[in-house]
């Protein structure tokens, strides 16, 4: 057991918040700064680090590199200026990828 | 049909025979492996999408707030209330061991929390929260309700956003091991066993064949052996029939 400490990293708008519930707040819109910064956090005991969607898909390297380990937990959170989805549909790629159908997709359209 | 490269004598077929069994009896395994980690690849990937579609629609309530609240106040005023909460946020990461897959498991890091029972996780994420849901961090002077608003919905989401932390990590280490699982069954399926089974059915046959080329050369060197022995006493026979003409 023991204490990781959580990041949020993002465009200043989707992110700002999160320093009030006592995150580790990185204000960046350049997806290769984001990466290097992320990097950094990784070194420094960070076990969760939100990343904002818009930054993850210019710079794919920023959750794909971090996918097998078994710390930092690189999760992606909607941004406050695109609205597409990217992390759900990466989800189904994930699903797609280890069971060979889309059961996620499935179910939207049964119900 | 693949035919490995091997010497088709007794010492290798019996190689060949442990292997297969090996490899057979680790294909049955890893495939029970596999339908298991699917079993729960499936379970854990709804809960992911049931959360990730709660966390988005917070964080997209939130963004609306935030708007809010920056229309209402300048940025500095804003920037400045939300510095004074200093980065204190640690949750305790335990790990653990799902199908033996590593899997990190987060909560909410709260000192009484050590003390009881720490088995049921959620409620404690979300009872611990409750109690910190109304806290602000920062003083209300010349800071709008607004900006309140806004933070209130992002304590609401970071219980969900803690689970969603765990189950999405747990489900991508699973879909990568689910995938290495099915690649090593397939290759055992596909190749190792059929090459296997090929390659001893080869090493039986020729030795078969040795076996019968043996016993053909045998016979024939019996066959032999007889008539050189049968030409003798036929030439044994004639002289002394000839001896006893004579005498």
């Amino acid at each position: 057991m023991k204490l990781v400490k959580v990041a949020v990293i993002g465009d200043i708008d989707s992110v700002l918040g999160f320093r009030g519930l006592g995150m580790t707040v990185i204000i960046t819109d350049n997806p290769i700064e984001a990466y290097k910064k992320l990097e950094e956090l990784v070194k420094m005991q960070y076990g969760v680090i939100f990343v904002t969607e818009d930054l993850a898909e210019k710079n794919p390297a920023i959750f794909e590199n971090h996918k097998e380990k078994l710390e930092p937990a690189v999760i992606l959170i909607p941004s406050s200026r695109s609205d597409k989805q990217f992390a759900m549909n990466y989800l189904h790629e994930l699903v797609k990828k280890a069971i060979g159908i889309d059961i996620l997709k499935e179910d939207n359209n049964i119900t | 049909m693949a035919v490995m490269r091997v010497n088709p004598n007794r010492m290798e077929l019996m190689r060949l025979r442990g292997q297969l069994n090996v490899a057979r009896r680790g294909h049955k395994l890893l495939k029970d492996k596999r339908d298991e980690l699917m079993r729960q690849f499936i379970s854990l990937v709804r809960r992911n999408q049931e959360l990730r579609l709660q966390v988005e629609k917070l964080l997209r309530e939130y963004n609306h707030a935030m708007v809010l609240a920056r229309a209402v106040m300048p940025e500095q005023v804003i920037e400045t209330a939300l510095y004074s909460g200093y980065d204190n946020l640690t949750l305790q990461a335990r790990r653990k061991n799902l199908m033996s897959v590593q899997v990190p498991e987060f909560f909410a890091h709260d000192q009484t929390m050590l003390e009881d029972d720490v088995d049921d996780k959620t409620q404690k994420i979300s009872k611990e929260l409750k109690r910190s849901t109304t806290y602000i961090p920062y003083g209300f002077s010349g800071v709008s309700g607004e900006l309140d608003h806004a933070i209130l919905i992002l304590r609401k989401a970071l219980p969900a956003m803690i689970e969603l932390a765990t189950v999405e990590k747990t489900t991508q280490l699973l879909a990568v091991e689910i995938a290495r699982t099915r690649r090593r069954v397939n290759s055992l399926e596909h190749r190792m066993i059929p090459d296997l089974e090929d390659t001893i059915r080869s090493i039986t046959m020729k030795m078969e064949e040795n076996e019968r080329a043996n016993t053909t050369r045998l016979m024939k060197v019996k066959d032999l052996i007889l008539e050189k022995e049968i030409r003798e006493r036929r030439s044994r026979n004639e002289k002394l029939f000839w001896k006893n003409e004579i005498s």
